[in-house]
Protein backbone atom coordinates (compact mmCIF):
# COMPACT_ATOMS: atom_id res chain seq x y z
CA UNK A 1 0.00 0.00 0.00
CA UNK A 2 2.71 2.44 0.82
CA UNK A 3 4.56 1.68 -2.63
CA UNK A 4 1.44 3.08 -4.28
CA UNK A 5 1.93 6.55 -1.91
CA UNK A 6 5.50 6.77 -3.51
CA UNK A 7 4.69 6.88 -6.74
CA UNK A 8 8.55 7.65 -7.57
CA UNK A 9 9.82 4.98 -5.95
CA UNK A 10 7.57 2.45 -7.77
CA UNK A 11 9.41 3.08 -10.71
CA UNK A 12 12.74 2.62 -9.16
CA UNK A 13 10.76 -0.96 -8.63
CA UNK A 14 12.32 -3.88 -6.27
CA UNK A 15 15.93 -2.44 -6.36
CA UNK A 16 14.86 0.81 -5.81
CA UNK A 17 12.74 -0.44 -2.60
CA UNK A 18 15.71 -1.82 -1.17
CA UNK A 19 18.10 1.22 -1.98
CA UNK A 20 15.43 3.46 -0.36
CA UNK A 21 14.94 0.89 2.96
CA UNK A 22 18.93 1.29 2.75
CA UNK A 23 19.19 5.05 3.13
CA UNK A 24 16.36 5.39 6.02
CA UNK A 25 18.08 2.72 7.80
CA UNK A 26 21.75 4.11 7.21
CA UNK A 27 20.15 8.11 7.85
CA UNK A 28 18.36 6.59 11.13
CA UNK A 29 21.32 5.11 12.54
CA UNK A 30 24.05 7.94 11.57
CA UNK A 31 21.35 10.44 13.53
CA UNK A 32 20.94 8.08 16.40
CA UNK A 33 17.35 8.44 16.37
CA UNK A 34 14.75 5.92 17.41
CA UNK A 35 15.84 3.85 20.31
CA UNK A 36 18.98 5.29 21.05
CA UNK A 37 16.84 7.98 22.27
CA UNK A 38 14.72 6.34 24.94
CA UNK A 39 17.35 3.88 26.40
CA UNK A 40 20.96 4.98 27.57
CA UNK A 41 23.83 3.52 26.53
CA UNK A 42 25.54 1.42 28.92
CA UNK A 43 28.87 3.78 28.91
CA UNK A 44 28.07 7.11 27.90
CA UNK A 45 30.42 9.67 26.07
CA UNK A 46 32.53 11.51 27.87
CA UNK A 47 30.16 14.84 27.06
CA UNK A 48 27.34 12.81 28.89
CA UNK A 49 29.99 12.19 32.24
CA UNK A 50 30.84 15.82 32.27
CA UNK A 51 27.15 16.90 31.90
CA UNK A 52 26.15 14.50 34.55
CA UNK A 53 28.25 15.61 36.78
CA UNK A 54 27.66 19.63 36.47
CA UNK A 55 23.76 18.87 36.47
CA UNK A 56 24.85 17.46 40.06
CA UNK A 57 26.23 19.86 41.37
CA UNK A 58 23.95 22.96 39.95
CA UNK A 59 21.37 20.54 41.74
CA UNK A 60 23.03 20.47 44.89
CA UNK A 61 23.96 23.82 44.95
CA UNK A 62 20.32 25.04 45.18
CA UNK A 63 19.22 23.10 47.94
CA UNK A 64 22.80 23.40 49.39
CA UNK A 65 22.32 25.81 52.25
CA UNK A 66 19.02 23.71 53.38
CA UNK A 67 21.18 20.65 53.06
CA UNK A 68 24.37 21.77 55.08
CA UNK A 69 27.68 21.05 54.39
CA UNK A 70 27.15 16.73 55.13
CA UNK A 71 23.86 17.33 53.11
CA UNK A 72 25.83 18.21 49.81
CA UNK A 73 28.47 15.53 50.90
CA UNK A 74 26.09 12.82 50.96
CA UNK A 75 24.46 13.79 47.42
CA UNK A 76 28.07 14.85 45.96
CA UNK A 77 29.83 11.12 46.89
CA UNK A 78 27.72 9.04 44.46
CA UNK A 79 27.77 11.69 42.08
CA UNK A 80 31.85 11.48 41.99
CA UNK A 81 32.39 7.93 42.54
CA UNK A 82 30.21 7.34 38.98
CA UNK A 83 31.85 10.33 37.15
CA UNK A 84 35.87 10.05 38.02
CA UNK A 85 38.38 7.66 37.94
CA UNK A 86 39.49 7.89 41.30
CA UNK A 87 42.31 4.86 41.54
CA UNK A 88 44.03 6.59 38.87
CA UNK A 89 43.83 10.02 39.93
CA UNK A 90 45.29 9.56 43.55
CA UNK A 91 48.29 7.33 41.46
CA UNK A 92 49.20 9.85 39.64
CA UNK A 93 49.54 12.09 42.40
CA UNK A 94 52.12 10.60 44.04
CA UNK A 95 53.50 9.92 41.29
CA UNK A 96 54.65 6.00 39.65
CA UNK A 97 58.14 5.22 41.29
CA UNK A 98 55.77 6.11 44.85
CA UNK A 99 52.68 4.10 44.04
CA UNK A 100 54.66 1.18 42.81
CA UNK A 101 56.40 1.20 46.65
CA UNK A 102 52.80 0.67 48.14
CA UNK A 103 51.54 -1.83 50.11
CA UNK A 104 48.07 -2.91 48.82
CA UNK A 105 46.47 -2.02 51.80
CA UNK A 106 48.13 1.78 51.58
CA UNK A 107 47.21 2.11 48.35
CA UNK A 108 43.50 1.30 49.47
CA UNK A 109 43.84 3.26 52.01
CA UNK A 110 45.37 6.36 50.15
CA UNK A 111 42.36 6.13 47.21
CA UNK A 112 39.85 6.36 49.74
CA UNK A 113 40.97 9.25 51.51
CA UNK A 114 41.89 11.15 48.29
CA UNK A 115 38.08 10.24 46.88
CA UNK A 116 36.84 11.98 50.48
CA UNK A 117 39.31 15.02 49.65
CA UNK A 118 37.64 15.55 46.22
CA UNK A 119 34.25 15.05 47.86
CA UNK A 120 34.75 17.22 50.80
CA UNK A 121 36.25 20.12 48.20
CA UNK A 122 32.98 20.05 46.02
CA UNK A 123 31.26 20.08 48.72
CA UNK A 124 32.73 23.40 49.83
CA UNK A 125 32.43 25.15 46.80
CA UNK A 126 29.23 24.26 45.28
CA UNK A 127 27.79 25.27 48.35
CA UNK A 128 24.48 27.52 47.19
CA UNK A 129 23.14 28.82 43.93
CA UNK A 130 23.09 32.09 42.58
CA UNK A 131 22.20 31.37 39.04
CA UNK A 132 25.44 29.81 37.99
CA UNK A 133 25.55 27.86 35.26
CA UNK A 134 27.60 25.42 32.96
CA UNK A 135 27.81 25.70 29.53
CA UNK A 136 29.45 23.02 27.16
CA UNK A 137 31.78 24.87 24.57
CA UNK A 138 33.73 21.98 22.61
CA UNK A 139 34.93 18.06 23.07
CA UNK A 140 38.43 17.13 21.47
CA UNK A 141 40.33 13.87 21.47
CA UNK A 142 44.17 14.13 22.99
CA UNK A 143 45.45 10.51 22.05
CA UNK A 144 43.21 7.44 21.71
CA UNK A 145 41.70 6.66 24.81
CA UNK A 146 41.94 9.90 26.55
CA UNK A 147 39.13 13.06 25.51
CA UNK A 148 39.51 16.62 26.69
CA UNK A 149 35.55 18.14 27.30
CA UNK A 150 35.71 22.49 27.67
CA UNK A 151 33.06 23.75 29.31
CA UNK A 152 32.37 27.17 31.18
CA UNK A 153 31.58 28.06 34.61
CA UNK A 154 29.64 31.23 34.83
CA UNK A 155 29.53 32.71 38.35
CA UNK A 156 26.51 34.86 39.75
CA UNK A 157 28.16 37.95 39.16
CA UNK A 158 29.00 37.25 34.91
CA UNK A 159 32.81 35.97 35.67
CA UNK A 160 33.41 33.65 33.57
CA UNK A 161 35.61 30.41 34.44
CA UNK A 162 36.87 28.18 31.43
CA UNK A 163 36.76 24.25 32.88
CA UNK A 164 38.29 21.59 30.94
CA UNK A 165 37.69 17.77 32.03
CA UNK A 166 40.23 15.60 30.70
CA UNK A 167 38.63 11.68 30.57
CA UNK A 168 39.90 8.59 30.16
CA UNK A 169 38.29 5.35 28.21
CA UNK A 170 38.40 2.16 30.48
CA UNK A 171 36.44 -0.35 28.59
CA UNK A 172 34.00 1.85 26.96
CA UNK A 173 33.73 3.64 29.81
CA UNK A 174 34.55 7.48 30.31
CA UNK A 175 35.93 8.54 33.59
CA UNK A 176 37.17 12.12 35.05
CA UNK A 177 40.79 12.27 35.43
CA UNK A 178 41.98 16.19 35.68
CA UNK A 179 40.29 19.32 35.68
CA UNK A 180 41.40 22.35 34.80
CA UNK A 181 40.01 25.68 35.91
CA UNK A 182 40.99 28.84 34.27
CA UNK A 183 44.52 27.32 33.55
CA UNK A 184 44.77 25.66 36.88
CA UNK A 185 45.08 21.65 36.71
CA UNK A 186 43.93 19.91 39.48
CA UNK A 187 46.09 17.00 39.43
CA UNK A 188 49.35 18.83 38.68
CA UNK A 189 48.25 21.01 42.25
CA UNK A 190 47.76 17.79 44.68
CA UNK A 191 51.09 16.05 42.64
CA UNK A 192 53.29 18.83 43.52
CA UNK A 193 51.82 18.83 47.28
CA UNK A 194 51.86 15.02 47.98
CA UNK A 195 55.20 14.36 46.76
CA UNK A 196 56.16 17.48 48.48
CA UNK A 197 54.67 16.20 51.38
CA UNK A 198 56.10 12.82 51.14
CA UNK A 199 59.54 13.94 50.25
CA UNK A 200 59.45 15.78 53.64
CA UNK A 201 57.44 13.62 55.89
CA UNK A 202 57.09 10.07 54.79
CA UNK A 203 53.59 9.13 53.48
CA UNK A 204 52.10 8.31 56.52
CA UNK A 205 52.43 11.95 57.33
CA UNK A 206 50.81 12.41 54.12
CA UNK A 207 47.87 9.99 54.68
CA UNK A 208 47.79 11.90 58.45
CA UNK A 209 47.30 15.37 57.07
CA UNK A 210 44.37 14.05 54.25
CA UNK A 211 42.82 12.99 57.25
CA UNK A 212 43.03 16.45 58.81
CA UNK A 213 42.25 18.20 55.82
CA UNK A 214 39.31 16.52 55.56
CA UNK A 215 37.95 16.91 59.31
CA UNK A 216 39.06 20.37 59.50
CA UNK A 217 37.19 21.45 55.83
CA UNK A 218 33.60 19.72 57.77
CA UNK A 219 34.30 21.48 61.36
CA UNK A 220 35.03 24.50 59.71
CA UNK A 221 31.40 24.38 57.54
CA UNK A 222 29.96 22.88 60.29
CA UNK A 223 30.75 26.04 63.09
CA UNK A 224 29.64 28.68 59.68
CA UNK A 225 26.18 26.83 60.07
CA UNK A 226 25.48 27.72 63.35
CA UNK B 1 62.35 63.21 33.56
CA UNK B 2 65.82 62.20 35.02
CA UNK B 3 63.88 59.93 37.41
CA UNK B 4 62.30 58.84 34.19
CA UNK B 5 65.62 57.86 32.50
CA UNK B 6 66.94 56.55 35.63
CA UNK B 7 64.24 53.73 35.77
CA UNK B 8 64.50 52.99 32.50
CA UNK B 9 68.08 52.34 32.93
CA UNK B 10 67.28 50.27 36.26
CA UNK B 11 64.85 48.07 34.27
CA UNK B 12 67.42 47.64 31.32
CA UNK B 13 70.04 46.47 33.87
CA UNK B 14 67.34 44.25 35.57
CA UNK B 15 66.46 42.63 31.92
CA UNK B 16 70.10 42.31 31.53
CA UNK B 17 70.61 40.02 34.72
CA UNK B 18 67.29 38.29 33.94
CA UNK B 19 69.16 37.20 30.78
CA UNK B 20 72.30 36.30 31.96
CA UNK B 21 70.56 34.15 34.93
CA UNK B 22 68.16 32.32 32.80
CA UNK B 23 69.65 31.66 29.44
CA UNK B 24 67.09 33.29 27.86
CA UNK B 25 64.87 30.34 26.63
CA UNK B 26 61.32 29.48 26.40
CA UNK B 27 58.27 30.62 28.26
CA UNK B 28 58.72 27.37 30.18
CA UNK B 29 56.56 25.59 31.65
CA UNK B 30 55.37 24.71 35.44
CA UNK B 31 57.55 22.40 37.60
CA UNK B 32 58.59 21.77 41.09
CA UNK B 33 62.04 21.40 40.58
CA UNK B 34 62.83 25.32 40.09
CA UNK B 35 62.01 26.17 43.29
CA UNK B 36 65.73 26.06 44.74
CA UNK B 37 64.97 28.71 47.34
CA UNK B 38 62.56 26.89 49.32
CA UNK B 39 64.40 26.98 52.52
CA UNK B 40 64.52 30.65 52.10
CA UNK B 41 60.62 31.21 50.66
CA UNK B 42 58.84 29.17 53.36
CA UNK B 43 59.83 31.12 56.05
CA UNK B 44 59.28 34.75 54.53
CA UNK B 45 55.73 33.03 52.89
CA UNK B 46 55.45 32.67 56.89
CA UNK B 47 56.01 36.21 58.26
CA UNK B 48 53.78 37.32 55.39
CA UNK B 49 50.73 35.64 56.28
CA UNK B 50 51.50 36.79 60.07
CA UNK B 51 51.59 40.39 58.76
CA UNK B 52 48.46 40.07 56.60
CA UNK B 53 46.46 38.31 58.83
CA UNK B 54 47.36 41.06 61.64
CA UNK B 55 47.31 44.09 59.29
CA UNK B 56 45.72 43.69 55.93
CA UNK B 57 43.22 40.92 56.05
CA UNK B 58 41.07 42.86 59.26
CA UNK B 59 41.29 46.09 56.66
CA UNK B 60 40.29 44.01 54.29
CA UNK B 61 37.17 42.29 55.65
CA UNK B 62 35.79 45.35 57.67
CA UNK B 63 35.87 47.12 54.01
CA UNK B 64 34.21 43.96 52.10
CA UNK B 65 31.78 44.15 54.99
CA UNK B 66 31.09 47.84 55.27
CA UNK B 67 31.21 49.10 51.59
CA UNK B 68 27.90 48.19 49.61
CA UNK B 69 28.84 45.67 46.65
CA UNK B 70 28.49 48.53 44.03
CA UNK B 71 30.33 51.09 45.74
CA UNK B 72 33.23 48.63 45.97
CA UNK B 73 32.59 47.36 42.03
CA UNK B 74 33.43 51.51 41.33
CA UNK B 75 36.12 51.48 43.02
CA UNK B 76 37.56 48.20 41.37
CA UNK B 77 36.77 49.80 38.28
CA UNK B 78 38.82 52.84 38.72
CA UNK B 79 42.08 51.08 39.80
CA UNK B 80 41.13 48.08 36.65
CA UNK B 81 41.62 51.54 34.53
CA UNK B 82 44.75 53.09 36.21
CA UNK B 83 46.14 49.72 34.63
CA UNK B 84 45.41 49.75 31.05
CA UNK B 85 48.20 51.82 29.97
CA UNK B 86 49.99 49.34 31.64
CA UNK B 87 48.69 46.56 29.50
CA UNK B 88 48.44 48.56 26.40
CA UNK B 89 52.40 48.91 26.64
CA UNK B 90 52.89 46.12 27.03
CA UNK B 91 50.21 44.66 24.10
CA UNK B 92 52.60 47.23 21.38
CA UNK B 93 55.61 45.14 23.52
CA UNK B 94 53.97 42.03 22.09
CA UNK B 95 52.57 43.13 19.21
CA UNK B 96 49.33 42.92 19.56
CA UNK B 97 48.62 46.29 18.23
CA UNK B 98 45.02 45.75 17.26
CA UNK B 99 43.97 45.12 20.96
CA UNK B 100 46.25 47.85 22.01
CA UNK B 101 44.43 49.79 19.76
CA UNK B 102 40.80 48.25 20.73
CA UNK B 103 42.29 48.64 24.72
CA UNK B 104 43.67 52.34 23.71
CA UNK B 105 39.41 52.77 22.70
CA UNK B 106 38.61 51.73 25.67
CA UNK B 107 40.65 53.22 28.25
CA UNK B 108 39.73 56.38 27.11
CA UNK B 109 35.76 55.76 26.57
CA UNK B 110 36.23 54.66 30.31
CA UNK B 111 38.13 57.69 31.51
CA UNK B 112 35.86 59.98 29.96
CA UNK B 113 32.45 59.26 29.48
CA UNK B 114 32.69 56.31 32.29
CA UNK B 115 33.84 59.45 35.01
CA UNK B 116 37.53 58.51 35.46
CA UNK B 117 36.88 54.82 34.86
CA UNK B 118 34.61 54.39 38.09
CA UNK B 119 32.26 53.41 35.82
CA UNK B 120 33.29 50.44 33.08
CA UNK B 121 31.21 51.74 29.80
CA UNK B 122 33.42 49.99 27.35
CA UNK B 123 32.70 45.99 28.58
CA UNK B 124 28.94 46.66 27.99
CA UNK B 125 29.98 48.07 24.25
CA UNK B 126 32.05 44.75 23.23
CA UNK B 127 35.70 46.31 24.21
CA UNK B 128 36.52 43.64 27.12
CA UNK B 129 39.48 44.06 29.62
CA UNK B 130 42.58 42.63 28.80
CA UNK B 131 45.63 42.27 31.45
CA UNK B 132 48.81 42.32 30.19
CA UNK B 133 52.16 42.95 32.34
CA UNK B 134 55.63 43.15 32.13
CA UNK B 135 56.29 39.83 33.14
CA UNK B 136 53.98 38.38 30.07
CA UNK B 137 55.97 40.75 27.87
CA UNK B 138 59.42 38.95 29.06
CA UNK B 139 57.79 35.65 28.55
CA UNK B 140 56.39 36.03 24.76
CA UNK B 141 60.10 37.44 24.13
CA UNK B 142 61.72 34.11 25.09
CA UNK B 143 62.69 34.52 29.02
CA UNK B 144 62.73 32.21 31.28
CA UNK B 145 60.10 31.56 33.91
CA UNK B 146 63.53 31.64 36.64
CA UNK B 147 62.96 30.02 40.31
CA UNK B 148 59.97 30.99 42.29
CA UNK B 149 60.33 33.91 44.81
CA UNK B 150 58.27 34.99 47.81
CA UNK B 151 58.81 38.67 48.46
CA UNK B 152 58.73 40.31 51.79
CA UNK B 153 55.09 42.36 52.09
CA UNK B 154 54.51 41.63 48.18
CA UNK B 155 54.31 37.94 48.35
CA UNK B 156 54.86 35.09 45.08
CA UNK B 157 56.54 36.16 42.10
CA UNK B 158 59.52 34.25 39.70
CA UNK B 159 62.29 36.01 39.08
CA UNK B 160 60.38 36.95 35.38
CA UNK B 161 58.29 38.42 36.68
CA UNK B 162 59.84 40.48 39.74
CA UNK B 163 60.42 43.72 37.80
CA UNK B 164 56.13 43.52 36.69
CA UNK B 165 55.97 43.33 40.53
CA UNK B 166 57.75 46.51 40.86
CA UNK B 167 56.22 48.08 37.78
CA UNK B 168 52.75 46.90 38.13
CA UNK B 169 52.24 47.86 42.01
CA UNK B 170 48.86 48.83 42.89
CA UNK B 171 50.24 51.50 44.92
CA UNK B 172 51.76 53.23 42.27
CA UNK B 173 54.88 54.29 43.22
CA UNK B 174 57.02 52.58 41.18
CA UNK B 175 55.81 53.00 37.43
CA UNK B 176 55.55 55.36 34.83
CA UNK B 177 52.31 53.39 33.50
CA UNK B 178 50.51 54.01 35.95
CA UNK B 179 48.83 57.20 35.66
CA UNK B 180 48.89 57.62 39.63
CA UNK B 181 52.85 58.33 39.48
CA UNK B 182 52.56 61.62 37.54
CA UNK B 183 50.20 62.92 41.06
CA UNK B 184 52.31 65.68 42.22
CA UNK B 185 49.91 66.07 45.50
CA UNK B 186 50.92 63.68 47.91
CA UNK B 187 47.81 64.03 49.96
CA UNK B 188 45.52 62.82 47.12
CA UNK B 189 48.60 59.96 46.04
CA UNK B 190 48.95 58.33 49.54
CA UNK B 191 45.23 57.64 50.37
CA UNK B 192 44.41 56.59 47.15
CA UNK B 193 47.35 53.90 46.56
CA UNK B 194 46.47 52.88 50.17
CA UNK B 195 43.04 52.61 48.53
CA UNK B 196 44.26 50.46 45.91
CA UNK B 197 46.28 47.87 48.21
CA UNK B 198 43.49 47.33 50.20
CA UNK B 199 41.00 46.78 46.87
CA UNK B 200 43.30 44.68 45.27
CA UNK B 201 43.44 42.24 48.99
CA UNK B 202 39.81 42.29 48.86
CA UNK B 203 39.70 40.94 45.56
CA UNK B 204 41.40 38.31 46.52
CA UNK B 205 39.62 37.31 49.59
CA UNK B 206 37.06 34.44 47.29
CA UNK B 207 41.33 33.26 46.01
CA UNK B 208 42.32 32.96 49.40
CA UNK B 209 39.38 30.95 50.52
CA UNK B 210 39.57 28.70 47.85
CA UNK B 211 43.65 28.14 48.68
CA UNK B 212 42.12 27.78 52.31
CA UNK B 213 39.59 25.06 51.31
CA UNK B 214 41.95 22.80 48.93
CA UNK B 215 45.48 23.28 49.68
CA UNK B 216 47.21 20.52 51.68
CA UNK B 217 50.37 22.46 52.05
CA UNK B 218 49.62 25.90 51.54
CA UNK B 219 53.16 27.25 50.25
CA UNK B 220 53.35 24.56 47.65
CA UNK B 221 49.86 25.16 46.27
CA UNK B 222 50.08 29.00 45.99
CA UNK B 223 53.43 28.32 44.15
CA UNK B 224 51.82 26.19 41.76
CA UNK B 225 48.57 27.74 41.55
CA UNK B 226 50.54 30.88 40.94
CA UNK B 227 53.02 29.49 37.95
CA UNK B 228 49.87 27.86 36.21
CA UNK B 229 48.15 31.17 36.40
CA UNK B 230 50.56 32.87 34.96
CA UNK B 231 51.00 30.24 31.99
CA UNK B 232 47.06 31.07 31.54
CA UNK B 233 48.02 34.77 31.21
CA UNK B 234 50.75 34.27 28.89
CA UNK B 235 49.14 31.99 26.67
CA UNK B 236 45.58 34.82 27.22
CA UNK B 237 43.58 32.07 28.16
CA UNK B 238 44.59 29.04 26.19
CA UNK B 239 47.55 27.52 27.66
CA UNK B 240 49.15 23.53 26.81
CA UNK B 241 46.91 21.44 28.76
CA UNK B 242 49.43 19.84 31.46
CA UNK B 243 51.18 16.46 30.04
CA UNK B 244 51.42 14.98 33.31
CA UNK B 245 49.24 12.20 32.19
CA UNK B 246 51.85 11.69 29.31
CA UNK B 247 54.53 9.48 30.56
CA UNK B 248 52.58 7.05 33.52
CA UNK B 249 48.94 7.30 32.35
CA UNK B 250 47.83 4.21 30.55
CA UNK B 251 49.79 1.45 32.71
CA UNK B 252 47.15 -1.28 33.24
CA UNK B 253 49.61 -2.79 35.86
CA UNK B 254 49.35 0.64 37.98
CA UNK B 255 45.59 0.66 38.17
CA UNK B 256 43.73 -0.45 41.51
CA UNK B 257 41.37 -2.38 41.27
CA UNK B 258 38.48 -0.11 43.60
CA UNK B 259 35.71 -2.36 43.78
CA UNK B 260 34.23 -2.32 46.98
CA UNK B 261 36.24 0.39 48.16
CA UNK B 262 33.65 3.34 48.43
CA UNK B 263 30.49 0.71 49.29
CA UNK B 264 30.24 2.12 52.13
CA UNK B 265 29.99 5.65 51.30
CA UNK B 266 27.69 4.90 48.47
Amino acid sequence: MWREDLPALNSFGKVGSYLFLFLVLTTISATGTGADDQEEPEFPPAKTVVKRLQHGLIETMKVGPEIGYDGRFDRITPLVLQTHQLSAMAQLTVGRRTWMELSDADKKGFVRRFALIVVSSYASHFKKYGGEAFEWIREQERRPGQMAVFTEFQKANGEVIPFIYILSDSGGNWRIINITAKGISDLALKRAEYTSIIKRDGFPALLKKLDEKVTETREKHLTEQT
Amino acid sequence: MFRLLFRAVTWLLVLASLSAVTGCTTTGTSSASRDPLENLNRPINEINRGLDRIFLRPVAENYAKSIPKPMQSVITNFYRNLGEPKTILNQVLQGKFRIAFEDTVRFVVNTTIGLAGFLDVATPAGLVRHKEDLGQTLAIWGFAEGPYLVLPFLGPTTLRDLPSRFMGSVSGFGTFTNPLFFLDNNGIRYPLSALGMINARVRIIPTLRTVEIAATDRYIYVREAYREDRQFDIFDGNPPLDDLLEDEFMDEDLFLDDEGLFDDLE
